[in-house]
């Protein structure tokens, strides 16, 4: 045991490094200011949750990081390739669920046979091996995002963002959900941000957590969350001990901002 | 009874028109009667000049449709691919969009002569600007979400083309073509209105000039069929919207792949 986190100390490369980070807008003339000096960084294996309320800046700051929207000052520098789980599912209607998830290999003209073996392993193991051949509309809305999340993890990418990927499905699937990718970002040493506006699902995901305050968005709160992997759902979690305090610590923060 | 009724209310005033104009001349003489539309509507399908002339209208209608669709929705693509083209060329087609087609008629007519390609160039014209708004509007209202999805997938513009522009404003295409199609029938008809020798446009004028008022309406039945045939045909297309979308955007590779 001392000897695996000697070595994990050694192995402190950031994968996902942002340096005072700030992105404001133009608005008719007035900047408006979207977030303010974000420092963090991420390490392989590791998942950073970042909690804040709707319309904090939370998905202006994964744009950034994702390269789609470039910052008004500060830096981002990343170490690997990248992959984005969106907040809404985005299954093109007019693939199956097998096409779909072969949608990025396909655009990056990789080997589609291997990548359709590999979806066909992953769908068997969320339980959709019946539905590859489904369309995304006779899906429920759970297993659309399980979808969602198997075409992000066939691209194998080093660094993966969750945009509040589980928002909007029920509460058994995002359960599930939320183990399959703490178990997946640890097993296979990915570095991950996982954006979310719930607490507890923040708190059984992460191994570092920070609360952005709102408008502009600034770091108020940065801590490492330490939670036995038994307790790794949004269940599970309030039995660990260091739940309720860090639980509670962050509810005081995020009510603070309105 | 009920689900009959519309055929009923048919049958009166049929009944009624029958004993109207064999009651009064003058009234036989402004719109004919049905028996008279039944022996022009025969003679003229057996001797085959109706047949001739539906055919000739539905080809030059179909032809300037399909013309018209395609340039259109190409057209709206490649405003999509080149901002700078769209910023250029917009006032030109708001200003385009705003004055009826067929006012453009006497310039056809030049270009293309009185023959089938004139009535062809109008039936496209009437159709061409309705495609390239519904493909420029069905591009503008792709989801940002998937645009930036793709984008993170690594790809290109054109290949953001392919993917979810192209189906999106293929949709929006296909829903509008039943409104579409109207505009080709009606271009096709114009031109042979203004200048033909062939054609139900044609056909139906020539019967006009002449005081056979119940030719006129046997044209009209042709007619009609026509537009009812056309619109099954659009029905079917959009039927199959899914499938052709996917046909033309899924690659070969992948499809492949997924049946293995």
């Amino acid at each position: 045991m001392s000897l695996q986190s000697s070595q994990t100390k050694q192995n402190r490369v950031a994968a996902i490094q942002t340096q005072a980070l700030s992105k404001h807008y133009l608005s008719n003339g007035e900047i408006v200011p979207v977030l303010d000096s974000i420092s963090f960084d991420v390490e392989k294996g590791h998942i950073l949750a970042v909690v804040g309320k709707s319309g904090s800046g939370k998905s202006t700051l994964l744009n950034i990081i994702s390269g789609l929207e470039a910052a008004s000052s500060g830096t981002v520098s990343t170490n690997g390739s990248l992959a984005y789980v969106p907040q809404r599912d985005l299954l093109l209607p007019w693939r199956t669920v097998l096409e779909n998830i072969l949608l990025p290999t396909e655009i990056r003209n990789g080997n589609l046979v291997a990548a359709a073996a590999q979806a066909r392993q992953l769908l068997a193991e969320y339980g959709l091996a019946e539905f590859e051949t489904a369309y995304p509309n006779d899906i429920s809305g759970g297993m659309r995002q399980k979808v969602s999340l198997i075409r992000t993890l066939i691209q194998d990418a080093d660094l993966v963002l969750f945009d509040e990927p589980f928002s909007a499905i029920d509460f058994t699937a995002r359960l599930q959900l939320v183990k399959e990718v703490r178990s997946y970002v640890v097993f296979a040493q990915k570095a991950a941000i996982f954006v979310t506006h719930s607490i507890e699902e923040a708190i059984a995901v992460s191994d570092e957590l920070i609360v952005l305050g709102n408008r502009p968005a600034q770091i108020i709160y940065q801590t490492d969350v330490v939670i036995p992997q038994e307790y790794r759902d949004p269940v599970q979690v309030r039995k660990s001990q260091n739940f309720q305090a860090l639980f509670e610590q962050i509810w005081k923060l995020l009510s603070k901002e309105i | 009874m009920y689900t009959a009724s519309p055929y009923m209310l048919f049958l009166v005033i049929l009944t009624a028109w029958e004993l109207f104009s064999t009651q009064f001349a003058r009234f036989n003489f402004l719109f004919g009667a049905p028996s008279e539309i039944g022996v022009s509507l025969v003679s003229n399908t057996l001797n085959g000049v109706l047949i001739n002339n539906f055919l000739i209208t539905g080809y030059e209608a179909l032809a300037g449709f399909l013309i018209g669709v395609v340039l259109g929705t190409v057209v709206g693509f490649i405003l999509w691919y080149s901002p700078f083209v769209a910023h250029i060329s917009r006032p030109y087609i708001v200003i385009l969009s705003s004055v009826p087609v067929f006012a453009f008629a006497p310039m056809v007519i030049v270009w293309f002569g009185i023959g089938v390609n004139m009535k062809i160039a109008l039936a496209a014209l009437g159709t061409f600007l309705v495609a390239l708004a519904q493909a420029d509007e069905g591009a503008k209202n792709v989801d940002v979400a998937e645009y930036r999805l793709l984008q993170t997938f690594g790809a290109t513009r054109l290949q953001i083309l392919q993917k979810i522009i192209f189906p999106s404003s293929l949709s929006w295409v296909l829903a509008s073509m039943k409104l579409n199609v109207g505009f080709a029938l009606l271009g096709a008809f114009i031109g042979e209105f203004i200048s033909a020798n062939q054609g139900l446009g044609h056909f139906m004028i020539r019967a006009g000039s002449l005081y056979d008022i119940p030719s006129v309406f046997a044209g009209g039945v042709y007619l009609i069929a026509l537009a009812l045939l056309i619109n099954w045909f659009v029905a079917t297309v959009e039927k199959h919207k899914m499938k052709i979308i996917e046909f033309c955007s899924v690659s070969k590779k992948t499809k492949q792949a997924s049946r293995l």
